[in-house]
């Protein structure tokens, strides 16, 4: 009796490992892109072409801005740095396009490394895009900004101080696959 | 002899009723996660291993109250048998065929390993449950689905790369921290005048500590609550886990060999 219970208990287990091989099967795809190497989404055709992990004060510089302004907006109580990525982004429809469309996507973009993840930031990207129409009109193009926070309480000291050897990636959009930029900074 | 010794602690340990008890606990715990988690999410759903898992479930309260109870689960199989023993005169038996030293070394052999195994066992059972209803897939952090593992946390790039050697190595610390429980509660036995007493005061120390160490701030966070949950609700460093683990395991230690060594048992 007991070796027939043993037997079932075998069994059981050898099935839900198959069962598990098979869920495992088919591991999701996801495309990375290197720096200006140009990519078609939808209606749009993307290229990437400038990436950058500034300081406070090198952003404001860059950018023209004040430091004063950027630290209303931003949380500042600890350490930060500004990491940013820049698209021109084509529109090779015969329609215009909303600015919504070609900024959020599908809602879900942002920054990632390994071991962080962080949202894009509309405070920064208000500060860092010019937009001359009121949409991206029907065969033409612009260059865009997507920036973030990276706040030094998310990493350990060893890795905030080595943070230009991390690999940053920019999610341009997680359905219906997964694109990547890999950035330069 | 003490491995002979050893041998017949464990037998007492895994044949006890306490022990299929605190098992049975573990695992309808478990149980009610996972049936709750595909309740709600069905198995058509974009969910994955990692968000199905109890340890890093944090939608329901099952991950919390597995977490809060984690000492009870590890103390009741044999952590109240050294007051029971001493209580009854049964470790007078053992002292006259074996040394005072066997008796104790092989009695916290014992509950270490029956507290690992009845905290760990559910824990496994579960991931192998969940690993046959959703994929084992990296976590898509942006999604805000999974708990937010960051660098400053215990084993980022496992929690990304490898989600079930993450889970793992969480059900290790909960187990070695489960063992500990186990001997507080044989440490316990010195002072208490019930079973029931010695099996629930560790986990009345770890509720306190997990209340009265509780800050505002995230780190230097030390509630052993809180270190050992894979959601990682505070910012742990492996060191200050490795300090607490060897400091509470060397004061139980002393205090557990100088109560047997100096007791006048015969």
């Amino acid at each position: 009796m007991r070796k027939v219970m043993y037997l079932c208990i075998f069994l059981a287990i050898a099935m839900w490992c198959i069962r598990i091989g098979r869920i495992n099967r088919n591991q999701p795809e996801i495309c990375e892109i290197s720096m200006n190497e140009s990519f078609e989404t939808g209606e749009l055709k993307v290229t990437p072409e400038e990436s950058g992990l500034y300081s406070l004060e090198e952003f404001a510089k860059r950018f023209d801005l004040e430091p004063e302004e950027l630290e209303q907006g931003m949380e500042t109580e600890n350490e930060q740095r500004i990491l940013c990525v820049r698209f021109e982004v084509c529109n090779e429809t015969d329609e215009d396009i909303s600015w919504d469309e070609v900024l959020n996507g599908n809602g879900i973009r942002g920054f990632e490394s390994v071991t962080w993840v962080s949202m894009d930031s509309s405070f920064l990207e208000r500060n860092m895009n010019v937009f001359t129409e009121d949409c991206l009109k029907a065969h033409s193009s612009q260059k865009v900004w997507f920036a973030t926070q990276v706040n030094a309480v998310c990493f350990k000291r060893k890795t905030w101080e080595h943070l230009q050897e991390e690999t940053f990636r920019y999610v341009w959009s997680l359905t219906p696959k997964k694109i990547t930029i890999r950035l330069e900074v | 002899m003490i491995r002979k010794s050893i041998r017949y602690e464990l037998k007492r340990a895994f044949e006890s009723i306490w022990f299929w008890i605190s098992l049975l606990i573990g695992t309808l715990v478990v149980l009610l996660d996972l049936w709750t988690f595909y309740g709600n999410y069905g198995k058509e759903s974009d969910a994955i291993l990692l968000q199905a898992w109890i340890g890093t479930d944090y939608l329901y309260a099952w991950n919390t109250l597995y977490y809060v109870l984690l000492p009870i689960l590890a103390c009741l199989p044999h952590g109240g048998s050294y007051f029971q023993d001493r209580k009854s005169g049964y470790d007078k038996n053992l002292c006259v065929r074996i040394s005072r030293k066997a008796v104790v070394l092989s009695k916290m052999v014992a509950v270490y390993v029956s507290a690992f195994c009845a905290v760990t066992i559910p824990l496994i059972l579960n991931l192998f449950l969940a690993a046959g209803l959703y994929p084992n897939q990296k976590p898509e952090r942006l999604t805000f689905c999974v708990p937010g593992i960051i660098d400053s946390n215990l084993f980022p790039v496992l929690f990304q790369n490898k989600p079930v050697m993450y889970c793992l190595v969480f059900i290790l610390i909960a187990g070695m921290f489960g063992g500990l429980a186990g001997l507080m509660s044989v440490a316990a036995g010195v002072w208490c005048r019930s079973r029931f007493a010695a099996v629930l005061l560790p986990f009345v120390i770890y509720i306190l500590t997990g209340v009265g160490l509780s800050t505002e701030s995230s780190y230097n966070h030390f509630a052993v609550i809180d270190m050992i949950n894979p959601i990682q609700p505070y910012i742990t460093g492996l060191k200050d886990m490795i300090m607490l683990y060897v400091g509470i395991l060397a004061v139980e230690s002393v205090i557990i060999s100088v109560h047997a060594g100096r007791r006048d048992i015969l």
